[in-house]
């Protein structure tokens, strides 16, 4: 047994290698970098909160804009996500799977890919304004489309998409369809039954998808600069800045951590909202 | 017993007059077909109060689809079915006077057994009290006292099945539908099980109807047996009539071990296995004599005595089983074909052994001769 | 439950529409014979896909995602699946939080993984490079092949392997005479999964890359010089490749999360 417990411990290196070593201490370095200051272009070990304050009072409108944008993206995902496996596991017969495979392949389609087209569809000399006035529907380019918080929206949403259905379609994949009959046997209509059977089991993956939708979105700067335009600075556009012209590690830190425990409260908000009137009573 | 749990019927212990009266479940010509694929051929069938109904029939023969019907969760393509009176034909499972116990149970797997038990009269939004107090009964009712708490995923088989009849038996459904309710449990908690079914039963005096494959089970359970094949009833009584009296050979084949015998009858007489003949009216044709095992017995010797209303064929031991309160003997008579006869007398046993010559007679009132279609 | 009604096969059909069509429309248009991306389309061409394989940085991109794409998926495959090898035979309590903890970086965004990375190989002094980079991409594609392995191996029957031992293999024999064939399917998969993962990455690269180039990296330097046609071909053979390899992937594994 003794010589199992060392092998299992063996096997366990190589991952727990690239795990610590390139993982969770960077991180935690990353962390202890926010309390730092940089002078003349040098960090400078430190322990001062200065770069917090700085976050909170310089950027509390990148921050809310992007918190307001991310939580959009979420909601929004999630909802039609959740509609569509639903749809895939409980409405579509034997078209449910292949419907989803479809839905899924899009998920490995390319991160810049996705949004450059984006950029393409929405673009004044783009696809959807070219094809708008082929068809006489308006007579010179719609610029509105682009550079503004709903291309940003627009395009998160369909990259964040499979990624949310995903593990909703996981947890709707165990429900077992016997108790969805006991619950009409036992008196209740199909609200009811959706209510009372269908969503508490499918509470965690609703949970998983409006977090990694959220998380994805918040810490997202690629497509805020690329179809958001200027007026669009979701706080990864200034995070990145941080680690390219302006160099202030610290300060990039501090915004880092500050989105990531801002980001965690979100999620615990939404997943106890949701618990709330999913619990059994 | 007193118990207080009792389904909206009167006590059973009626009259078989009144039973026949006013049937609780009435089914005038439901059948159920998918396009062109027929599940259950129209039939009627009429289930009195208090009455333990078993639908036997192997897998693929409509009894699950004719359950579903009666519970409201599948629509018959023709007919209609009354409960208590009413025509609920077109009604929702959940406006049925019917509980079901589902193969499978289909507990809610994210509720506590109380939780799960509670569910139907918290939509009737009954007060808590209330709710509280039948949920106790019910829990007593199932052997299940202190499990209140417990999540369903935690319990046993056995524990979960009993979970399934209380949440269905809370709701006092004037009949319960059970759909295979032991199938699931292994052999010694199939037999607690039945007993644990017979005691509700008696205890609550309702009306059971319940679908199984397994006709020991059908035996041990029910008052009454429908057996079905093909979308069809083939025969309709009691465990006892259905086993002595089976009216077709695919009957006296699925309840019991039985021999069978192709022969021929011809103007009144019965001719099977070339030398065996006996009187027995009825129309010409090619016929199966059915005999249990436990009906015929084995002599030995050159000319044993036998009955003058018994019949005798003559044979060779092949196999001897001792199965502990029998012991079961294959007899491979004129022709090769195999009896199989069981009998309980341990000096039998010791003077019997393989290749030894012997005579198997049963007294003519002990088979049945079915007539082939 | 009944079958969806209209207005649930619209609602689905919309949602397939909106994810589905963006990607046709990019391999529509990049055999249009249009220099600027839109209707009506003039013909149809191969130019630019000539013109993407003259292009002087496309081949170096090409053999430097390779590269990275090739090691990160044997690395984190090998490394991965012996985690949750190792994992599959722990108490069940363990096993779930080491899953958790080792599945940790897939919630960190990547622009924050990159970041922090950044900063870190700086502070030991370690030159940017490929390696830096496969490094980074191990951190999240690991996670992605334990979650695939270790699912597989809870319905793994342990009597194979023991009826192996017990007919006198050794613990390696075993191993690849009994364990490795039968969740051969999984472990292919998720490699597969993995190369996707790390051949479509742009962000964490573009951080530890230093000065070097991949395909994402090189279309980011095209988007940011403005609309070239080019820009579609190298987007459509990054998609086609990604889709590609986790088509096989998913093929081979039945994952479906």
């Amino acid at each position: 047994m003794r010589d199992a417990r060392s092998l299992a411990n063996l096997m366990l290196l190589p991952s727990g290698l690239i795990l610590v070593a390139f993982f969770l201490l960077p991180v935690s370095y990353f962390f202890v970098v926010s309390f730092w200051r940089v002078r003349s272009y040098k960090l400078q070990a430190d322990a001062t909160l200065d770069q917090y304050v700085e976050v909170f009072t310089g950027y509390w409108v990148p921050l809310l804009y992007t918190f307001a944008v991310a939580l959009a993206i979420a909601l929004a995902v999630t909802l039609i996500a959740f509609g569509f496996a639903f749809y895939c596991r409980f409405r579509a017969g034997r078209y449910g799977m292949p419907l989803l495979f479809l839905a899924l392949l899009t998920l490995f389609g390319g991160y810049l890919t996705k949004i450059y087209t984006w950029k393409t569809i929405l673009g004044a000399e783009g696809i959807l304004n070219s094809a708008l006035m082929l068809t006489g529907l308006t007579d010179a380019p719609i610029t509105a489309f682009l550079f503004n918080p709903v291309a940003v929206v627009i395009t998160l949403a369909h990259y964040t998409l499979p990624i949310a259905i995903l593990p909703i379609f996981g947890s709707l994949r165990g429900i077992d369809e016997v108790p969805l009959d006991a619950a009409r046997d036992l008196g209740a209509g199909p609200c009811r039954s959706f209510r009372d059977v269908v969503l508490p089991q499918a509470w965690p993956g609703l949970v998983t998808a409006f977090a990694l939708t959220f998380l994805f979105a918040a810490g997202d700067y690629v497509t805020p600069m690329l179809v958001g335009g200027p007026n669009t600075s979701m706080i990864g556009v200034f995070i990145q800045s941080q680690f390219g012209h302006r160099v202030d590690a610290p300060l990039g830190s501090a915004m880092s951590f500050t989105v990531i425990a801002l980001s965690l409260a979100v999620i615990l908000g939404f997943a106890g909202t949701t618990r709330y009137f999913t619990r059994v009573r | 017993m007193g118990s207080r749990i009792e389904m909206g019927a009167p006590r059973a212990g009626r009259t078989a007059a009144v039973r026949a009266a006013s049937p609780l479940v009435l089914l005038a010509g439901v059948g159920k077909s998918y396009g062109a694929m027929t599940a259950v051929e129209p039939l009627d069938l009429a289930v009195g109060h208090g009455e333990f109904l078993a639908i036997l029939g192997p897998s693929g023969c409509g009894k699950t689809t004719l359950l579903k019907m009666i519970g409201g969760f599948l629509a018959p393509s023709t007919g209609t079915i009354r409960i208590g009176g009413a025509d609920v034909t077109r009604l929702g499972p959940e406006r049925r006077p019917t509980n079901m116990v589902f193969q499978g149970y289909g507990l809610f797997p994210h509720m506590t057994v109380a939780q799960n038990v509670a569910y139907g009269l918290r939509l009737q939004k009954r007060p808590a009290g209330e709710v509280a107090e039948r949920v106790a009964e019910a829990l007593r009712l199932g052997a299940l006292e202190g499990f209140d708490a417990r999540p369903v995923t935690a319990l046993s088989g056995g524990q979960q099945q009993r979970v399934a009849v209380a949440r269905a038996l809370v709701m006092r459904p004037k009949v319960l539908l059970l759909d295979e309710p032991l199938a699931a449990l292994d052999l010694k908690l199939r037999k607690a099980m039945q007993e644990e079914l017979r005691r509700i039963h008696r205890s609550i005096g309702g009306t059971f109807i319940f679908v199984t494959h397994d006709q020991e089970e059908a035996m041990g359970l029910a008052s009454r047996i429908v057996v079905m094949e093909r979308g069809c009833i083939v025969q309709d009584g009691t465990p006892e009539e259905i086993y002595a009296e089976p009216k077709t050979r695919f009957v006296s084949g699925f309840i019991g071990e039985a021999n069978m015998l192709p022969g021929r009858r011809e103007r009144g007489l019965v001719r099977v296995n070339g030398s065996l003949c006996f009187p027995d009216p009825g129309p010409d044709g090619p016929i199966t004599l059915m005999l249990r095992p436990e009906a015929a017995r084995v002599a030995t010797g050159e000319s044993p005595v036998v009955g003058i209303d018994s019949l005798a064929l003559r044979g060779q031991v092949r196999d001897i089983v001792f199965l502990g309160a029998v012991t079961r003997y294959a007899i491979a008579i004129e022709g090769g074909t195999l009896l199989h006869v069981t009998d309980s007398d341990s000096e039998l046993r010791r003077r019997l052994e393989v290749g030894v010559p012997v005579t198997v007679h049963w007294p003519q009132r002990s088979h049945r001769v079915i007539a082939e279609a | 439950m009944r079958r969806g009604g209209i207005l649930w096969h619209g609602f689905a059909g919309l949602v397939l529409l909106f994810m589905l069509t963006p990607l046709f429309i990019l391999v529509l248009f990049c055999f249009s014979r249009n220099a600027l991306l839109s209707f009506p389309i003039a013909g149809f061409t191969l130019d630019w896909f000539r013109k993407l394989f003259e292009h002087p940085q496309f081949w170096p991109s090409l053999r430097n995602s390779l590269i990275i794409t090739v090691t990160v998926g044997v690395v984190s495959t090998v490394a991965g699946t012996m985690a949750a090898l190792a994992t599959a035979r722990l108490r069940r309590a363990w096993s779930i939080s080491l899953t958790l903890l080792v599945t940790l970086p897939v919630m960190l965004p990547p622009l924050m993984l990159g970041v922090a990375l950044l900063s870190y190989f700086a502070s030991i002094g370690m030159r940017l490079g490929l390696p830096t980079v496969i490094m980074s991409h191990l951190v999240f594609t690991q996670p992605f092949v334990v979650a695939i392995v270790a699912a597989r191996m809870a319905s793994f029957d342990h009597a194979a392997v023991e009826s192996a031992r017990d007919l006198g293999a050794s613990r390696l024999r075993a191993f690849f005479n009994v364990t490795l064939p039968i969740i051969r399917p999984s472990v292919i998969g998720a490699a597969l999964i993995a190369m996707a993962l790390s051949l479509d990455d742009f962000v964490v690269t573009l951080f530890t890359i230093g000065g070097g180039s991949t395909l994402p990296i090189f279309m980011w330097g095209m988007l940011r010089k403005g609309v070239d046609p080019t820009i579609n071909v190298i987007a459509v053979l990054l998609m086609l490749l990604s889709i590609g390899i986790s088509l096989v992937g998913l093929r081979a594994t039945r994952y479906r999360g």
